[in-house]
């Protein structure tokens, strides 16, 4: 089949289509991409990445919920000089667009990473996670405060000659303060959402499942509010998004793209399904024939109203 | 869509041979060429598109047969996942993902070696005595339940095995008492073993590796662990080794080690 019609630029990327994996889920890649052909993913996001190795949260990391699950898995990675040394030169052989997300603790750690890896070849672009909440600092904290968001995006795309996304946090209460904070301080991108805080309890232990006490909701369960906030999002910003959560479907996937996502990302949906990317971008080129829609771009943002200053969609209670 | 790695195979048998225990069997002739004993498949237990339960389910190759290109699990049900594959019928179609993770190693041609299973525990065992009676074992088996009605593979192991020690914590079947007590009892012949290969629930696994290891026997365990991906991608299934400073992938790098790799209070 011919794709040409799901190719694009994503802030300077060339991507073949617009199906990313999300960080995390797909951890470096090298497992799923060598069950996947050629072309079904966009991009790849690779897992968190810290400067110094991480080892992670004790067990349980994981706990199913309904339509979801809570993952403290931690930021557990083997560094950057070891991501950029053993394991970047592996993913060559995909021909991928490779974008690193990084994590740091402090504004310092996100810079000693992103000066590192400027020296590194063949990576597209840099995800900041300013919104994990698996670990004690950092994290969710720069994706919470609108300031702290800034200044380390300022800083970041200071050094960085490569397009910078800046990952927000859903565990906000108005997703537009940050999302236009990152958009003033220069961010070129930005992906939405990360995972919910959230937690489960042992009725038997009477004691939390997981052994972080919380971790983070991903799957179908948070995409209704994930959907919303990329909506929200997309109205108060001109910079491109990726939007994700819960996207298990080329349905949903669009879903995304009508509320103003110029790419979509996908996760969790990897583990039940690791032939999701394909099975999405063969219905998005379904659909766009079927609907004789010749580039995707056409349908970015189209169930928005005329984008409105400030952007704030309330509800009616 | 089909990658290599999913299988969507026929269901041939899904009957309760235990109270709560089930014994699956698919058609599968892919998997049954491939599946090595101590590997593992993900099996999807929501029908359709359903989101309940989200993720798939480990369960252990319980034995192949290459001939007729079957597979067969053991499962007991616990939660929604295996309850929900219990209602499956005959001639019903499972989306399956394997054959994953490290299996069992055979010792070195013609050395006894051990089965030392506890309840559901025993399920990838059964094929592991098979395997090794086919590569010239003899095999001995050390199974525990808490009472006969859930002690599993009694019968079966008898075709593969030099001998069958039973315990069960109610007495109704073999020695009165657990896997330790067993092992006790018979530890003269457990001491001919070279090899042990021990699947259980985490404390009993512990005790009996450290009973075998006592023994200055080579000792192979195979782990449980919540997992999500079972192909190495989520860190979602780490547990504590010696392999590695860090975490330990369950899923890839097990779910079988070596007992003294372990730290199993860790
Ligand atoms: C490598 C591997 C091989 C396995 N082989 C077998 C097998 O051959 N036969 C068999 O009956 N079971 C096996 N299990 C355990 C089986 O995967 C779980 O019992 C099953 O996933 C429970 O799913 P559920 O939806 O029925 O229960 P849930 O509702 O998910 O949970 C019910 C209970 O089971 C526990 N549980 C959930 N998932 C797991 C898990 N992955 N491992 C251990 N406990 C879990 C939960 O903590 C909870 O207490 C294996 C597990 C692993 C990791
Ligand atoms: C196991 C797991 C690990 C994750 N690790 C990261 C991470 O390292 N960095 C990050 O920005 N997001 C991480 N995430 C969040 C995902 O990238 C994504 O934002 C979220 O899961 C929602 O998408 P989904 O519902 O499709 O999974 C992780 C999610 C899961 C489930
Ligand atoms: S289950 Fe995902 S890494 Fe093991």
């Amino acid at each position: 089949m011919h794709d040409s019609s799901l190719e694009m630029t994503l802030s300077g990327i060339r991507l073949n289509n617009p199906i990313l994996s999300a960080s995390g889920p797909f951890g470096y890649g090298l497992e799923y991409l060598p069950l996947m052909n050629k072309g079904d993913l966009g991009a790849l996001v690779v897992t968190g990445t810290t400067f110094e190795p991480r080892p992670g949260n004790p067990p349980p990391r994981i706990h199913e919920t309904p339509a979801g699950m809570l993952n403290a898995v931690g930021l557990e990675n083997c560094g950057v000089e070891q991501f950029a040394k053993e394991i970047l030169p592996k993913l060559a052989e995909y021909n991928l667009p490779i974008i690193v997300n990084i994590a740091g603790k402090t504004i310092d750690e996100y810079i000693k990473i992103v000066e590192y890896l400027e020296k590194v070849p063949n990576i597209a672009g840099y995800e900041l996670n300013i919104s994990c909440p698996n670990v004690e600092q950092g994290g969710m904290a720069f994706g919470t405060d609108p300031d702290i968001a800034y200044t380390l995006t300022e800083r970041v795309k200071q050094i960085s000659t490569k397009p910078v996304i800046v990952k927000l946090s859903p565990n906000v209460t108005d997703i537009t303060v940050i999302a236009q904070a990152a958009e003033a301080a220069g961010a070129d991108c930005i992906s939405l959402v990360n995972t919910f805080l959230a937690m489960a309890i042992d009725i038997e232990k009477q004691r939390p499942v997981l052994g972080n006490v919380v971790g983070g909701l991903s799957g179908p369960a948070i995409r209704p509010i994930a959907l919303r906030m990329v909506w929200q999002a997309a109205s108060a910003v001109d910079i491109p998004i990726i939007g994700m959560g819960g996207i298990d479907s080329w349905e949903s996937a669009l879903e995304f793209i009508l509320a103003g996502a110029t790419a979509v990302a996908v996760g969790t949906a990897f583990f039940t399904n690791p032939g999701i990317a394909q099975e999405i971008k063969q219905g998005l080129q379904a659909y766009m024939e079927k609907n004789m829609i010749d580039s995707l771009e056409k349908l970015v943002g189209a169930a928005l109203p005329q984008k409105t200053v400030g952007g704030c969609i309330g509800t009616d209670d | 869509m089909t990658l290599p790695i999913i299988h969507l195979c026929e269901v041939l048998i899904n009957r309760e041979v235990k109270p709560g225990f089930y014994e699956l069997r698919l058609h599968a002739p892919m998997l049954a060429k491939s599946a090595a004993p101590g590997q593992f498949a993900m099996l999807q237990c929501a029908a359709g598109k359903s989101t309940d339960p989200l993720l798939r389910r480990p369960l252990s190759f319980s034995n192949v047969c290459k001939k007729t290109g079957s597979i067969v699990f053991l499962y007991q049900v616990k939660g929604k996942g295996t309850h929900l594959l219990s209602r499956i019928s005959e001639g019903d179609y499972l989306d399956v993902m394997g054959p994953l993770g490290t299996g069992f190693k055979l010792p070195k041609p013609g050395t006894p070696i051990a089965v030392i299973g506890c309840g559901i525990g025993v399920a990838p065992l059964i094929y592991m005595a098979d395997y090794g009676r086919k590569h010239g074992h003899d095999v001995y088996a050390f199974i525990a339940a808490r009472s006969k009605d859930s002690l599993l593979g009694a019968d079966t192991l008898t075709a593969s095995c030099a001998c069958v020690y039973t315990a069960t914590d109610d007495g109704s079947h073999g020695v009165k008492g657990n896997i330790t007590d067993l092992l006790d009892e018979a530890a003269g012949t457990l001491a001919l073993c070279k090899t042990t290969y021990i699947c259980g629930p985490w404390k009993a696994m512990a005790v009996s590796a450290e009973k075998c290891l006592g023994l200055g026997l080579a000792c192979q365990v195979s782990l449980e662990s919540i997992m999500a991906c079972g192909i190495g991608a989520c860190l979602g299934c780490t547990c504590k080794t010696t392999r590695h400073i860090h975490y330990t992938r369950v899923c890839t790098e097990g779910p079988v080690f070596q007992a003294e790799e372990v730290l199993f209070d860790a």
